[in-house]
């Protein structure tokens, strides 16, 4: 009895290692994978791309940068700007309405009055798609055939950077569509100077740094 | 006198037969096989849960080892998965814009000499076009609508042709959705 009772006994605990260590061992393959896929990213290449997404998406409303760089997006393309028109949006310090936002894509919309030829509208237009900070061209509407004056409504993209909200069990390898995302974006023409351009660092929105806080319109 | 049976403990002991001897010697041989088959198994079964138990410990001490490290990349993950959450914004932002520059292009391309624009709107999937032109240019234009049918655009509509009394040209409107 006493022997069929050890036995049983020890039975059941192997069973429980057995477990217990098939646990461990997916457990360590998963730190594993997740370290090395880690260190598979250098210090620098992790700045540069840093810096990329910072330039394409900025962390706050810079009226600085939609201003300068719809200017330089018109005069690289040879127009002649005769007028930008922007509302950045309510200037604010209410902090919890910027937290609960924070998630969000902001956007500033400009309109811009250009003139100059039918064929350095159209490059204008294109290079719309192909600059950061990132813009979309909402409407445009063309007058005064040939010399032709031109109205675009151009928005310019925001967005804060979000600390704390991210799940650590996301895989960090970036995925093909995150990849062929950063590709495209680092092609893009770097456009403009602001409060915030050339950052390398993600900072985490903050009203008492930040110069203004624009709220939405 | 009756007669007594004694029965006498120094009797010497009755020979034990044979087969009988064989029979015990059997139990005999069976209980030690059995005894050792119980001592071998319980040994082995000691002596699994002795490994598991040491594989458990080193798993364990590994899992913490590998813990301690990626606490110290800690920093280097918020930063990638930062850098992540980014770039699917960015993924949404462009995935949804779209490209007014072709429209526009096929657009002037496809326009006949006689017309002269006053003004080409190009918004959200259409273009609003509003002109002047002879007859044969208008129609020129409206051709090039009907015989490029599912070229750039979906759908275009002349939506509107009007001429005054004395001017010789017409004024139109052309609807082109894309």
């Amino acid at each position: 009895m006493l022997t069929f009772s050890l036995f049983t006994t020890q039975i059941k605990k192997i069973a429980g290692l057995r477990q217990s260590n098939k646990v461990q061992e997916e457990e360590i393959g998963k730190l594993k994978q997740r370290i090395s896929q880690i260190e598979s990213f250098s210090d620098d290449q992790i700045n540069e791309r840093i810096s990329d997404t910072l330039s394409a998406l900025p962390r706050i409303k810079d009226p600085t940068l939609a201003f300068s760089a719809t200017k330089v997006l018109a005069f690289e393309s040879g127009l002649l700007v005769e007028e930008i028109a922007f509302s950045p949006g309510k200037i604010t310090k209410e902090i919890s309405e910027m937290t609960s936002r924070s998630a969000n894509i902001n956007e500033m919309l400009v309109t811009l009055r250009v003139q100059g030829s039918q064929g350095d509208i159209l490059k204008m237009v294109r290079q719309i798609n192909q600059s950061q900070p990132l813009m979309e061209l909402k409407s445009i509407e063309l007058k005064s055939f040939p010399d032709v004056a031109a109205e675009l409504d151009i928005n310019i993209y925001f967005s804060p950077v979000i600390v704390g909200e991210i799940s650590m069990k996301t895989n960090v390898l970036p995925t093909s569509e995150e990849e062929s995302t950063y590709k495209k974006i680092a092609d893009f023409r770097k456009l403009g100077s602001g409060v915030v351009v050339g950052e390398s660092k993600f900072t985490p929105g903050d009203s008492t740094r930040d110069p203004f806080i624009y709220g939405e319109e | 006198m009756a007669k007594i049976k004694a029965i006498s403990f120094l009797e010497e002991a009755r020979p034990i037969q044979a087969s009988e001897k064989q029979k015990i010697a059997k139990i005999r041989k069976n209980s030690i096989s059995l005894l050792l088959i119980c001592v071998l198994l319980l040994a082995s079964v000691f002596g699994l849960s002795l490994f598991l138990n040491n594989q458990n410990k080193s798993l364990l001490a590994e899992k913490n080892r590998l813990d301690q490290n990626l606490l110290q990349l800690e920093d280097k993950i918020s930063l990638v998965l930062i850098l992540k959450e980014r770039l699917g914004k960015i993924f949404k932002i462009i995935d949804k814009r779209q490209d007014f520059a072709d429209p526009l292009d096929n657009f002037f391309a496809s326009l006949p000499s006689g017309i002269q624009l006053d003004s080409v709107i190009v918004e959200t999937n259409k273009v609003k076009v509003r002109g002047i032109g002879d007859i044969m240019s208008i129609s020129q234009l409206a051709q090039n609508y009907t015989d490029k049918k599912g070229d750039w655009f979906q759908k275009a509509t002349l939506t509107s042709l009007d001429k005054e009394k004395e001017a010789l040209d017409f004024n139109f409107g052309l609807l082109i959705e894309f």
